[in-house]
C-alpha cells in the first residue's frame, strides 16, 4: 500500500517537473516581450510611436519611434546623442521597417563612433546589400550617406559587428559601437541628394 | 508547536540496514574531523533535545536582537531630526505606496516594498511599473509574501507591516532551526547560545527587519540541511521544496540533497531495495519553484518570467569572472560585495576541506548564481546562508578566543547596515 502511494506521487512529480519543462520551452508571448526580456536583443517597451516619413526620417533624440518603423534592435537610449548601439544587446543593430524599400535608396545617418570604433569600418545591410560606413578619428556627430541599390524589397537595415565590443569602463557595462541621432532614407541616388547636411 | 517540533525532532529509530552505519560513520567522521573541541558523538547517541530550553533561547535572542535594531533604527532618526535632514530616498519607493492607502512603515523599502505590492494585490498582471513601464513583481517569489498574508488579512497590518512582521517572525524559526541544524555540534548551553546569536546578530540582520525573505529562506535551507543529517528525505525534500519558493537560490538545496544521498549510500539502497523515500524527496525538491513556474507561465505565458524581469532591472548575465575583475577594479562599496563574494567562496572551500561537501557546494553555487548578473547585494546573499554561519560555527568552536573579535566586527557591520538602511540605503541595493 505504501510503496503504491510512493509510486503514485512519484509519477505525479515527475508529470508536474515534465510539464514545466514543456512551459520553459514553450513560452506563450508576444514578439515585444521575447525581445525585451528574454532575448535582450531590444529595449523596446510601450513604445510611442509619431508620425513620420522615411523622407523625415528617425529622430533618436525624440522618444517612440516613427509610424514606418515595426521595432528596433541592438539600440540603447542615451540622450547625449540619440541612442548607441551596444553588443550587450546583439552584434546586430537596427531596425525593422513596415514598409519595403526597393530600387535606389539613399541612406543618410548622423552618427558617431565610440571609442573604441575610431578609424574602423562598419558594415552597414540593408535587405540583402552590404555597404561599409568608415569612421575616423574624429568623435563628433558626422553625417554619413550610403548608397544602396535595393533589387528586392528590403525591410530591415541594420548595423553588423564581428564581435561583442569592450565595455566602457569598469562601473560601465555598456558596450557602445556607433551613436545615431538621426536616420533618412531617401529613395534617390546619394550623388543627387543636395541637402547633405 | 512544541509537540510538532518534537516530532520533527524525535530520533527514528526504526531503519536497520548496514547504510545507517555508514551515515552514522560520516557524521562521526565529520564531528571528528571538523570539531575538535566536542566528543565524538554521533546524531542518534547525542543527549535528548531539551527543545524547551532551545524555544525560550531563541525567543531571548530575537529580542535582544530586535532592541539592536530598533535602538540603531531610532539613532539614525535622531540625529536626522536634530540636523533638520531626510534621509535619501530608498529606490523603488514608490512600489509601497502604490495602491497602498496607509502610511508605509519606514523599515520596508528595495525589494520589502515589492513584496508589499505582492500582499496588497497579489501578482501583476503585466509589467507597467517604473519610468518605463518595464517592470512588474514576478521577480519575487510567493513563499514569504504568503506567509504575511496572515497578518495583512487576518490582523489587519498594513502591508508593508505585515511584510516587516513576517520576517521578524520567520527570524524566531530561523534561529530555532539553526539550533536544530548544530545540534550533534554543541555540547552545552555555551554552544547553543554562540549558535543562536550568529544568527540573531548576523552582519546583514536588517534584512531580518526590512521586510525580506532572507530570514524564512534561511529557516527553510537550516531545517532542510538538519534533516538531511539525519536522513528524513522525505522531510528534506518538503523542506527543498519550500526553500524552492522563497528564492531563486532554493532550487539548488536539490545538489545538496543528492551529495547527501550519494554519500550516505541511501541511492544504493534505492536501487537494492526499492526505497523510494529518496526518490521522492529528491523530486519535492524542485516542488515548489515547479508550481511557482507553472503559476507563472499561467500569469504571463513565460516560465521563468520571474528571471527574465530582471532585465526591467537593467541585470544582465556575463562572466563571472569579468564581472568580479570590475568590481573589484572599481573600487568602492562594488570592491566591497566582490569581496564578501570571495570570502564566502573561500568558506566553500573550507567546509570542502573539512568535508561537509552538501553544505560547500550549496554556499558555491548560492554565491555562483546570483555572482552570473552582478555583486550587488552579496552580504545578504552570502551571510543569509546556514552554511556560512555552520563554518563560522565551527570555526568559533575550535578557536574561543575569536568569539569576542567576530562578535564585536559582526555587530559592528550590523549597525553601520542598519545606519545606511535608514540613511537612504544605497549600499546596499
Amino acid at each position: 500500500m505504501r510503496l503504491s502511494l510512493m509510486i503514485l506521487v512519484t509519477v505525479v512529480l515527475i508529470g508536474l517537473h515534465l510539464a514545466v519543462c514543456w512551459a520553459v520551452l514553450h513560452p506563450k508571448v508576444t514578439r515585444e516581450y521575447k525581445a525585451y526580456y528574454i532575448d535582450r536583443t531590444s529595449r523596446d517597451w510601450r513604445v510611442t510611436k509619431y508620425h513620420s516619413t522615411p523622407e523625415d526620417g528617425i529622430d533618436l533624440t525624440k522618444p517612440g519611434w516613427p509610424e514606418f518603423v515595426a521595432y528596433s534592435f541592438g539600440l540603447a537610449r542615451d540622450a547625449s546623442v540619440g541612442a548607441w548601439t551596444d553588443t550587450r544587446l546583439g552584434l546586430k543593430a537596427g531596425f525593422e521597417f513596415n514598409q519595403p524599400f526597393a530600387g535606389q535608396v539613399c541612406v543618410l545617418l548622423n552618427a558617431i563612433p565610440s571609442s573604441s570604433m575610431t578609424n574602423r569600418r562598419v558594415p552597414l545591410v540593408f535587405g540583402d546589400q552590404q555597404q561599409e560606413i568608415a569612421f575616423g578619428a574624429d568623435q563628433s556627430v558626422r553625417l554619413y550617406a550610403i548608397h544602396f541599390e535595393l533589387p528586392h524589397p528590403a525591410t530591415r537595415l541594420q548595423l553588423l559587428f564581428p564581435k561583442p565590443l569592450p565595455r566602457m569602463g569598469h562601473t560601465d557595462a555598456r558596450q557602445l559601437g556607433v551613436g545615431l541621432a538621426r536616420i533618412r532614407l531617401l529613395p534617390q541616388p546619394c550623388s543627387g541628394v543636395s541637402d547633405l547636411r | 508547536m512544541n509537540s510538532c517540533l518534537a516530532i520533527i525532532a524525535a530520533p527514528r529509530n526504526d531503519a536497520k540496514s548496514s547504510t545507517k552505519d555508514k551515515f552514522n560513520d560520516h557524521v562521526l567522521m565529520n564531528a571528528l574531523a571538523s570539531d575538535t573541541n566536542s566528543p565524538a558523538t554521533t546524531l542518534q547517541t547525542a543527549a535528548p533535545w531539551d527543545y524547551k530550553r532551545e524555544l525560550l533561547l531563541a525567543l531571548v535572542l530575537l529580542l535582544v536582537s530586535q532592541l539592536f535594531a530598533l535602538t540603531f533604527g531610532r539613532l539614525v532618526r535622531w540625529e536626522l531630526a536634530a540636523a533638520h535632514a531626510k534621509p535619501l530616498e530608498a529606490p523603488q519607493l514608490y512600489r509601497c505606496f502604490e495602491g497602498n492607502p496607509r502610511k508605509p512603515n519606514d523599515f520596508c523599502q528595495l525589494d520589502c516594498c515589492w513584496y508589499s505590492s505582492i500582499i496588497r494585490s497579489g501578482y501583476d498582471k503585466r509589467p507597467e511599473f517604473d519610468q518605463e513601464g518595464d517592470r512588474a513583481n514576478w521577480s519575487f517569489f510567493p513563499l514569504f509574501p504568503l506567509s504575511a498574508v496572515p497578518f495583512f488579512k487576518i490582523f489587519r497590518l498594513e502591508s508593508t507591516l505585515s511584510a516587516v512582521v513576517a520576517s521578524n517572525f520567520a527570524l524566531y524559526f530561523a534561529i530555532l532551526a539553526f539550533l536544530f541544524m548544530i545540534r550533534s555540534r554543541t555540547n552545552s548551553l555555551r554552544d547553543k547560545v554562540v549558535a543562536g546569536a550568529l544568527v540573531a546578530f548576523n552582519p546583514a540582520i536588517i534584512y531580518a527587519y526590512g521586510g525580506y525573505a532572507e530570514p524564512l529562506y534561511f529557516a527553510l535551507a537550516a531545517a532542510g540541511f538538519a534533516l538531511l543529517e539525519r536522513r528524513y528525505w522525505i522531510g528534506a525534500g518538503i523542506a527543498g521544496g519550500l526553500l524552492g519558493a522563497a528564492r531563486p537560490t532554493g532550487i539548488l538545496f536539490i545538489v545538496a540533497y543528492l551529495i547527501a544521498a550519494w554519500r550516505s549510500g541511501a541511492v544504493g539502497q534505492f536501487f537494492r531495495e526499492r526505497r523510494l523515500g529518496v526518490l521522492v524527496g529528491a523530486l519535492l525538491c524542485p516542488l515548489g519553484v515547479s508550481i511557482w513556474m507553472l503559476f507563472m507561465y499561467h500569469r504571463s505565458g513565460d516560465a521563468l518570467a520571474w528571471m527574465h524581469m530582471h532585465a526591467a532591472w537593467g541585470v544582465a548575465r556575463g562572466s563571472v569572472t569579468s564581472i568580479f575583475w570590475h568590481s573589484l577594479a572599481a573600487g568602492g562599496w562594488r570592491r566591497f560585495w566582490a569581496l564578501v563574494a570571495l570570502a564566502g567562496f573561500g568558506v566553500s572551500a573550507w567546509l570542502v576541506k573539512q568535508r561537509e561537501y552538501e553544505h560547500a557546494a550549496f554556499l558555491a553555487l548560492a554565491i555562483l548564481m546570483p555572482a552570473t548578473a552582478e555583486v550587488a547585494g552579496m552580504p545578504r546573499f552570502v551571510w543569509w546562508q546556514p552554511p556560512t554561519l555552520f563554518a563560522t560555527y565551527l570555526l568559533l568552536k575550535r578557536h574561543p578566543n575569536a568569539q569576542v573579535i567576530y562578535f564585536a566586527l559582526a555587530g559592528g557591520m550590523a549597525s553601520a547596515m542598519t545606519l545606511f538602511w535608514f540613511l537612504g540605503n544605497r549600499p546596499l541595493a
